[in-house]
């Protein structure tokens, strides 16, 4: 077949088979792309796209009401500027790390593993980084003006103020949306192709057809293939890092106590990967079943998931600690408070509740069944969720409400427009990623192949025997 | 011939190379003028169809008329200042208000009017939002028909003949205490057309009490005047000299005078405070003791007999004997003074006469004079036969001037029935709204503002104040005056009648007067008297009062109700409480938990209190009748004393007072005007939100501190922070005036116990600060708090602005070559009155925003009152004010976040805010630590904080109020203290016309102006000789949050209090002291 991927020259270690029972290339082509290809989706994608799209809708009409009225129309107030804005502006950011990771650190360090889930995580990628970017944009008290803050050439010869980390994020998250994107669209034009060759109806050809840029399939295709994702991953790898550093800089940078700390950055990125990885498998897991994809995402790749969210959970759980010791050894009358006021002030519930999502319950991965047990998978991941938007919202308008002057103390609470919009940007994303598992294949297919190649020249030519081989 | 024009060789030449430059130097040069036929047909069509497309909008039309001539002395674009005299609460004050082109937009006090002195209060500042109201009156109503003056005079002459036959016996006339010569002799003139026609004069708050005290001790009504700045111990007895008493302006400022300590003058007055309240007075006071009001005359009692050395009387539980004998050593040093308040009883004002006769204080710190107002009555007493008449049927014309008789008569008066009862055929109401009792007039006429009369009143001392308008009065309203003379048939204007009433008058004198705002030598002259022999024999008995008791005070913003639809006093934080858009029942932790109000177990005290306070409503049952009161548990209040303000609940009046705060007139009785007794409090389970815009309280508690140690913290938290400095007399001089955080090293105060209380007993308490340590300090995790700013290396470069000597990696500003604004507030001098806030907020267009959006924390004041309670415990409490204005720091971290660069710092050390810039980050306030930030987080001038609030778009005439040198900010911008740059920018450039540097002292911001202490002063440090730059050489000077290294330009001198040493207790021996 054209499409035959050509690894050969890869030397690499695959010390597990990553595909279950037996499957030959066009098993693998036919269960992917009949996800996309099949006339009749399953009933529950009907729900829940349309969910999703009552979602979208709400979403809107929340944009529209808020750029009718104003910022007021949020609970936002004076101690707390910034409230759930941008609690969920740096949450939707953090989801969508694990999709870059995957893609791109992975694959640098040529876990083929990977291969199974990094479509649909890079996708989620995309997707939470559109709801997020949303978040900024909005939160301004004039959104019309935001252009404002891209450098572009004006008659006032004004720019942007670069010593703000707000322009940083600018940069920042416009970059790895760019580049997601890119990267994204790259890995799907050998899928597209395959796609194209396979569709039926005329309109769906020439669109993919459009879509897949003239892909045949030809070696030179293959190789500038190569080239293109590893220069783009080479790209994308070090934004892991610097998207949620320079988020977390809009903290950090800030005076405010609970926001100025030096180990922010690492612990933001820690915490981006640890919900990211939750994410993934809080779409994953409900996909995998309803597709019948166990074949593809495969118990070992849910134990390693677990283990990279154990591993990033408990770096988030130091930084916690640290938090605590450092606001100790500053002997600094405010850091002290601030602590003083997780563990026992007004919010000390939502404390309590961050420290049992994200450094108590997580622990349960340390026990191997568990990081197999899909059900508890599943409630771990939504509760990872749950503890990461709780860390956001304990930095941001905790910090805020309880600063310098205890005259100006308050207290934050959301209004109905805060949950809307909150709960739109969710419909939005579920109608995104529904809308796109209907479109494209959401398993990377020729990537799929090039590991049952991959698995048959490692445990020999037949697959079955390489199963055979493992069950033992 | 032909001529040209050319510039240069080349271009006459015109050569290739001229030609090539002119064309890349004005590259559509050539195509201008290169158009062909076709071409300019073609854009003459295109022209001729956009000029009829944009015919197609009709555009509204205006018309812009020139001045045909130029109104004298006007230069449009330049202000004028024009001195008049306002009303404020019932008394003249003299005020210069600014005009521009036509339109008054400012209002300042007059320095040269006694009761001013260049400042004024709260409610005069408000002025000028009355007079643009929009629901002011504004035209003749007869039960719901516009009618017009004409209308109304030709049904009221017909009457006033018939009556003519018998001398007006049907005839009422019902006014406020007159204290204008003009309105009196108008109302004079009146009484000798119809002279059996009766005049009522009905206030709610007068000074009855004042003048029937000095008949009972020197025989005859009079007027007495506090001279406060000598005086070096001042005694109040439930005065609220400081903010609520006539003339309080001018008594701040005296009082300010006495206790302004410098390093070279380390001297200060000492107030005594004995109350039924907690009034700012209080809080200013050294010493204070909070009673029940009848225990206040109890203590006077024994006060005098002390002085006196004749008789004994029997002291209220609870008060120490050793408090009186220092407060008598004290009064007795030769300048001290006894102020008694106007709600107190005639006893003890008489009492206190009496003191200060014996003390010598008769003719030094208070004189005596004639009263001010037209004629003395007792009003409640007039009142109650006026209603008695109308259900007679005696009355057959009741005309009400000015006042609200229907809303705050006495509760036994039954006017409203008497009203309803149909029984007299004409009542006619002038008033500045349609309130309670046009509504149950046949009548209802608009009267004129103060900015729109001519007139004249008496100051708190008799001085006649001369009104003059500043703008031709926007509706068809009258004055008073000018009602009566029209009824008499004389069709004066009122400048016409004003004049012929100071006809002596020569014409340079008066055109003199006119100008200064003042009719010179007019003061009342101070009478000699003598206080009766045997006075505390010949008083009647304190009332004995065995349970609760009530005080009926003024609102300390809308007073009496008559300022309920001024939205700028309604969002005012009340003093002490912060409580804005509500009245509220004040009660003492101790008496909460005696009533059962909240829980005596379970959680600390603070903790229940911030559970119930300002939460709930109480039913207060003042014989019989009751009323419903949001309750309001304040420390510091007297225990078994519940305060309740007047002047809320109206039904009538305006949008903005209507459904607003708790009504308590139906309470109050002509026999309890001031202090009700026998009192029962009943706990009721309806809840009810009060907005404040200080968390005083722990917020939701309830709901989100279910560990309930929040409020411990919060306490704690505040007392391990350096936020007022603060510290006594002494101990400045001991330390040479070094006070650095009172609450810790100073072991003096920490000892100062609690008058009428053992010591010791408040040890165990979690707010206990006696027992602190300097450094180390003990914290929560036992390690020395402050350690991180003594870690700080040693400064290298020390600043003027860097005394706390703190580095910054940012290399240092030169402020060399420009002014360096800066601010200094002393802390020891402000009283907390509020003017700043709201001199700032008429100054800077600041809009309101309502109840709802307080509550969400979004009010926009640009200077507000911090207030802190410093105590042992919840019943013995001190407060500090601290006004916090923009800091303009100098390492600002508002300034480097903005991603636009909105927010950018002057040369002349302005943080200065670019609203045009602003896109809404919100990124800026966050990164203030003093949160001096505003958000626009709606369309505020447009109404969008309800219908209560200013709405500049649908009510047209609002847009008169703003000050046209301040931009009015849309949403979604933040906005702050600006050092009201439109007035520095002002005088910069009158100093540029004249070619020289700007003097001290002449850039006043509006908080300056307006401040009737004094304590804020503004000026350039660069001058070493400015007083600002004076004030921050004083040891005592202090930044706010110095630690954070921002370099705040506005800086602090310290509190000093001045206790007296005997009541000082030595502090126990500690280690490590």
């Amino acid at each position: 077949m054209a499409t035959e991927p050509m690894g050969g020259k890869r030397t690499q270690l695959i010390p597990e088979n990553f595909i279950d029972n037996e499957h030959d290339y066009e098993s693998i082509t036919d269960i992917i792309a009949r996800v996309v290809l099949n006339p009749r989706p399953p009933l529950v994608w009907f729900i829940v796209t349309a969910i999703g799209f009552v979602g979208l809708n709400v979403m809107l009409m929340a944009i529209t009401w808020l750029i009718l009225r104003g910022t007021g129309i949020w609970g936002n107030n004076q101690p707390a500027g910034w409230a759930w804005d941008i609690v969920n502006f740096v949450w939707w950011i953090g989801i969508g790390h694990a999709g870059t990771l995957i893609s791109a650190i992975l694959l640098l360090m040529r876990q083929s593993w990977r291969n199974s889930i990094n479509r649909f995580a890079e996708a989620m990628t995309i997707f939470a980084v559109m709801c997020a970017g949303l978040y900024p944009l909005l939160h301004t008290g004039r959104p019309w003006c935001d252009y404002w803050l891209f450098p572009y050439p004006n008659i006032l010869g004004m720019w942007p103020q670069t010593r703000s980390p707000l322009e940083w994020d600018v940069f920042a998250v416009s970059t790895y949306f760019t580049i997601s994107m890119l990267f994204w669209f790259l890995g799907l034009v050998p899928d597209i192709a395959t796609l194209r060759d396979r569709s039926q109806s005329m309109i769906a050809k020439v669109l993919y057809g459009a879509a897949a840029l003239g892909w045949r399939g030809s070696a030179k295709h293959w190789f500038r293939y190569e080239q293109a994702t590893n220069i783009l991953a080479g790209i994308s790898a070090p934004l892991v890092l610097s998207v949620h550093t320079i988020v977390s800089f809009d903290f950090a940078v800030g005076i405010v106590p609970g926001w100025h700390t030096t180990i922010f950055p690492p612990y933001f990125v820690a915490g981006a990967v640890f919900a990211g990885f939750a994410m993934v498998l809080t779409f994953g897991l409900p996909l995998r079943a309803l597709y019948g994809l166990k074949d593809f995402i495969t118990e070992k790749h849910l134990d390693w998931m677990a283990k990279i969210t154990l591993a990033t959970g408990l770096i988030v759980f130091y930084g916690y600690v640290l938090e605590i010791f450092y606001s100790w050894y500053s002997g600094n009358v405010y850091e002290l408070a601030v602590v003083n006021h997780r563990f026992a002030g007004p919010y000390a519930p939502f404390y309590w509740a961050l420290i049992f999502c994200n450094g108590i319950w997580p622990q349960a991965l340390w026990y191997h069944k568990l990081r197999k047990n899909v059900p508890f998978l599943f409630v771990t991941s939504i509760i990872i969720g749950i503890g990461m938007w709780l860390e956001r919202f304990i930095i941001i308008p905790m910090s805020l409400t309880r600063d310098f002057l205890t005259s100006s103390w308050g207290y934050y609470s959301p209004t109905l427009w805060d949950w809307l919009l909150f709960l739109g940007t969710m419909g939005f994303f579920t109608f995104l990623l529904f809308m796109f598992i209907k479109v494209l294949p959401f398993i990377n297919i020729f990537e799929m192949r090039d590991l049952l190649y991959k698995n048959h020249h490692t445990f020999g030519h037949d697959a079955h025997a390489a199963h055979e081989e493992e069950a033992h | 011939m032909k001529t040209k024009q050319w510039k240069s060789y080349a271009e006459l030449a015109k050569t290739e190379e001229f030609t090539q430059w002119v064309d890349e130097e004005f590259p559509n040069r050539a195509t201008l003028l290169d158009l062909d036929r076709r071409d300019f047909l073609k854009l003459t069509g295109a022209g001729m169809a956009l000029a009829g497309l944009s015919g197609c909008r009709i555009m509204p039309q205006t018309k812009s008329v020139p001045y045909v001539r130029a109104p004298e002395q006007l230069v449009p674009g330049q202000s004028l200042y024009y001195a008049t005299t306002l009303e404020s609460r019932g008394l003249g004050i003299g005020v210069l208000v600014r005009s521009y082109e036509g339109r008054p937009v400012k209002i300042e006090g007059n320095p040269e009017h006694p009761s001013s002195l260049g400042a004024t209060d709260v409610w005069t500042q408000s002025e000028l939002l009355s007079l643009y109201d929009p629901e002011r009156a504004q035209s003749v109503i007869e039960r719901g028909e516009v009618r017009t003056w004409d209308q109304f005079f030709s049904t009221a002459r017909p009457v006033l003949q018939k009556e003519a036959a018998s001398g007006g016996a049907g005839i009422r006339l019902v006014t406020s205490t007159v204290v204008s010569p003009l309105y009196a002799a108008t109302i004079g003139k009146f009484i000798r057309a119809y002279p059996n026609a009766k005049w009522i004069q009905w206030e709610p708050l007068s000074q009855v009490n004042v003048r029937k005290g000095t008949q009972l001790a020197f025989g005859k009504p009079l007027t007495p005047v506090y001279h406060l700045d000598q005086a070096k111990t001042i005694l109040s007895l439930d005065a609220d000299f400081l903010l609520t008493l006539p003339g309080s302006v001018r008594y701040a400022r005296e009082f300010a005078n006495g206790r302004r300590v410098r390093a070279d003058k380390p001297e200060m007055n000492r107030l005594y405070t004995i109350e039924s309240s907690y009034t700012v007075t209080g809080a200013s006071s050294d010493h204070r003791l909070a009673v029940k009001p009848t225990d206040v005359e109890r203590v006077a009692r024994v006060l005098l007999t002390k002085i006196t050395g004749s008789g004994a009387g029997q002291l209220p539980a609870g008060v120490d004997e050793a408090f009186l004998n220092a407060l008598v050593a004290d009064l007795k040093n030769g300048s001290g003074v006894v102020i008694p308040g106007d709600e107190q009883s005639p006893a003890l004002h008489a009492i206190a006469h009496a003191i200060n006769a014996a003390i010598g204080a008769n003719g030094k710190g208070v004189t005596y004079h004639a009263p001010i107002e037209a004629k003395v009555t007792d009003q409640a007493a007039d009142i109650k036969a006026l209603s008695a008449d109308i259900e007679a049927g005696k009355v057959s014309f009741l005309l009400t001037l000015g006042g609200n008789p229907i809303y705050d008569a006495p509760a036994d008066a039954n006017l409203k029935k008497a009203y309803l009862s149909e029984k007299c055929p004409l009542r006619a109401h002038l008033s500045h709204y349609e309130n309670e009792t046009a509504e149950l007039s046949h009548w209802s006429l608009p009267e004129s503002h103060g900015l729109e009369s001519w007139g004249d009143l008496k100051a708190h001392d008799g001085t006649v104040g001369l009104q003059q308008p500043l703008v031709e009065p926007l509706y068809d309203t009258k004055t008073p005056t000018e009602v009566i003379a029209l009824l008499l048939g004389q069709p004066l204007t009122g400048m016409e009648l004003l004049r012929q009433h100071h006809a002596a008058i020569a014409e340079p004198v008066w055109r003199k007067a006119v100008h200064d705002g003042v009719l010179p030598g007019t003061a009342s002259p101070a009478a000699t008297v003598a206080p009766v022999a045997n006075l505390l024999a010949s008083l009647p008995e304190t009332p004995a009062s065995p349970d609760l008791e009530v005080n009926f005070r003024p609102d300390p913003t809308i007073w009496d109700g008559r300022y309920a639809n001024n939205t700028w006093l309604q969002e005012l934080p009340k003093p002490l409480t912060t409580i804005v858009w509500d009245n509220a029942a004040l009660i003492s932790p101790k008496t909460a938990k005696k009533l059962g109000l909240i829980a005596s177990e379970g959680n600390n005290d603070a903790v229940n209190i911030a559970q119930y306070s300002g939460k709930k409503l109480i039913e207060v049952t003042v014989g019989g009748a009751s009323v419903k009161v949001a309750v309001w548990v304040q420390p510091g209040q007297p225990d078994d004393t519940i305060t309740l303000f007047l002047g809320y609940g109206r039904t009538k009046g305006g949008a903005v007072c209507e459904k607003q705060g708790f009504d308590v007139y139906p309470v109050r009785t002509s026999g309890s005007l001031n202090h009700a007794l026998g009192v029962t409090v009943k706990p009721t389970n309806e809840s009810y939100e009060l907005a404040y815009t200080q968390p005083h309280h722990l917020m939701r508690s309830e709901t989100t501190d279910p560990f309930g140690v929040n409020e411990a913290l919060h306490v704690v938290e505040h007392k391990n922070r350096d936020i007022v400095r603060s510290g006594t007399l002494a101990r400045f001089v001991e330390t040479k005036g070094h006070l650095h955080h009172l609450h810790e090293a100073d072991p003096e105060r920490a000892g100062v116990a609690p008058h009428g209380e053992s010591e010791g007993e408040h040890n165990e308490h979690p707010v206990e600060v006696a027992k602190l340590p300097t450094i180390p300090a003990d914290d929560a995790f036992g390690l020395g708090r402050n350690h991180w700013k003594y870690l700080a290396a040693e400064p290298t470069v020390k600043s003027e602005v860097n005394k706390e000597g703190y580095n910054s990696l940012y290399p240092e500003y030169s402020r060399a070559g420009f002014n360096a604004w800066a601010m200094s507030i002393d802390l020891t001098t402000c009283i907390g009155c509020n003017a700043c806030t709201i001199a700032c907020q008429a100054e800077n267009n600041i809009p309101t925003v309502g109840k709802d959006q307080v509550a969400a924390g979004r009010e926009m004041h640009w200077i507000r009152i911090d207030h802190y309670f410093e105590s042992a415990d919840l019943e013995h409490v001190e407060s500090h004010f601290m006004p916090i204005p923009c800091m303009q720091c100098e390492k600002a971290p508002c300034e480097p976040v903005c991603p636009v660069a909105a927010t950018v710092h002057s040369h002349e050390g302005l943080n200065q805010m670019v609203y045009n810039r602003c896109v809404g980050t919100r990124y800026c306030s966050n990164n203030c630590p003093y949160k001096v930030r505003r958000f626009n987080f709606l369309k505020w001038t447009q109404g969008a904080g309800g219908a209560t609030t200013l709405n500049y778009f649908e009510k047209p005439v609002l847009k008169m109020l703003s000050n046209p040198d301040v931009t009015v900010r849309g949403r979604g911008v933040m906005e702050k203290c600006t050092y009201c740059v439109q007035r520095i920018n002002d005088v910069r450039i009158e100093a540029k016309k004249e070619s020289r540097e700007i003097q001290d002292g002449e850039i006043i911001t509006a908080c300056q102006q307006v401040c009737p202490t004094q304590a804020i002063v503004f000026g350039d440090i660069n001058n070493p000789k400015s007083k600002v730059s004076l004030l921050k050489q004083q040891p005592h000077d202090y930044a706010l949050l110095a630690e954070l290294n921002t370099r705040p330009r506005t800086t602090y001198m310290a509190k000093i209090k001045n206790p007296n040493p005997a009541l000082v207790k030595p502090v126990a021996a500690e280690g490590g002291h």
